[in-house]
């Protein structure tokens, strides 16, 4: 095989019955005996029962699948929830800092959770310093 | 068909005489008629799905969705091409498809370190059948290894282009049908395929 029209005049040739014996051929020969062979009989009946078995279930509506994918999505979601719940916690139980509401006071600070293993809301306040007893109150 | 064709080419040419019958029956849902349709294309769609996807397992599954496709959408055939070359065309294009949704799930599966894939495994990815009857094990063996590899060494779009034109025997034309491309695009990619094959197989093979 030499260049591209070569090929093509060999090509066309061969489909009009002229036996050129070249490399084409010879590369068609070999493939076409040591590629797989066609299946068996057996296997294609087996195929057919196969086949007819399938084609007596109704075919799956598109709109349906639609809908059975959505369900699937919807589900996963579902799933996803219920394992972070587990995993997490309850979004109680998580720490929460709230804003000082004493922000003129810059060194008293409050941090409020909820203790799962106490069963109480815990009110943590810090930053007090001390106060003499003639300190004049605000 | 062409009485001066090559005999091999003649065998493997679908049969065309009372088709046309068979498909207005199928047309119709005739049992008879998909059964007589199945019995004539199977074989030869299943060799060529299994060439194209080089997995015999994927092979079948594509074979049987392709004729429930046909089945299911037998109102679009007009006949405006022979019915083979429909059948084909699905076939063909459900394998290319599978292939490139299993390259898919091998890159993602490539990146977990449980894929089970074996970069030393000698099997050769293509079911290839023994070239010579009188051949030792060792010797079948190695033309197995020699034509699987060169073959999976081509894109799935190639080998389509190969197993058609060459090992199947369709035109140019009924080629270019079943792939959904131009002539011209037909010829530069069994040109470009036989060159690539040719290459590979001639140190085995004198008569390339």
């Amino acid at each position: 095989m030499t260049n591209f029209e070569d090929f093509t005049r060999e090509l066309e040739g061969e489909d009009e019955g002229k036996t050129s014996g070249s490399g084409l051929a010879g590369l068609r020969d070999l493939l076409r005996k040591g590629l797989s062979p066609e299946p068996s009989g057996q296997e294609q009946a087996w195929a057919w029962t196969r086949l007819q078995a399938r084609l007596a279930t109704p075919e799956l509506i598109p709109g349906s699948f639609l809908w059975m994918r959505l369900a699937g999505w919807g589900a996963m979601a579902g799933l996803a929830l219920v394992v972070g719940w587990a995993t997490l916690g309850h979004p109680k139980d998580r720490l929460t800092v709230q804003v000082d509401p004493f922000h003129e006071e810059p060194s008293l600070y409050a941090v409020a959770f909820h203790s799962s293993e106490a069963h109480a809301d815990v009110v943590w306040v810090g930053g007090y310093s001390d106060m003499q007893a003639n300190d004049p109150i605000r | 068909m062409n009485q001066s064709e090559p005999e091999s080419v003649e065998k493997l040419q679908p049969v065309q005489d009372d088709e046309s019958a068979w498909v207005e029956k199928a047309r119709a849902g005739e049992p008879d008629a998909w059964a007589e349709l199945h019995g004539r294309y199977y074989a030869k769609m299943k060799a060529a799905v299994s060439h194209i996807c080089g997995d015999e397992s994927l092979a079948e599954d594509v074979v049987q969705e392709s004729f429930i496709k046909a089945y299911r959408q037998m109102e679009n055939f007009r006949g405006g091409s022979k019915f083979g070359t429909w059948l084909y065309r699905i076939a063909v294009n459900q394998a290319l498809d599978a292939v490139r949704k299993r390259s898919r799930m091998h890159f993602w599966l490539g990146w977990m370190p449980l894929s089970g894939h074996d970069e030393d495994d000698e099997s050769p990815p293509f079911q290839v059948a023994s070239p010579e009857g009188n051949l030792s094990d060792a010797e079948r063996s190695d033309h197995r290894r020699a034509i699987g590899r060169a073959m999976a060494s081509l894109d799935p779009e190639h080998r389509a282009v190969v197993e058609l034109r060459l090992v199947q025997g369709f035109s140019t034309d009924e080629t270019a049908k079943i792939l959904k491309c131009k002539r011209g695009t037909v010829l530069s990619r069994l040109y470009y395929s036989c060159r690539k094959l040719q290459q590979l197989l001639k140190k085995n093979y004198d008569e390339l």
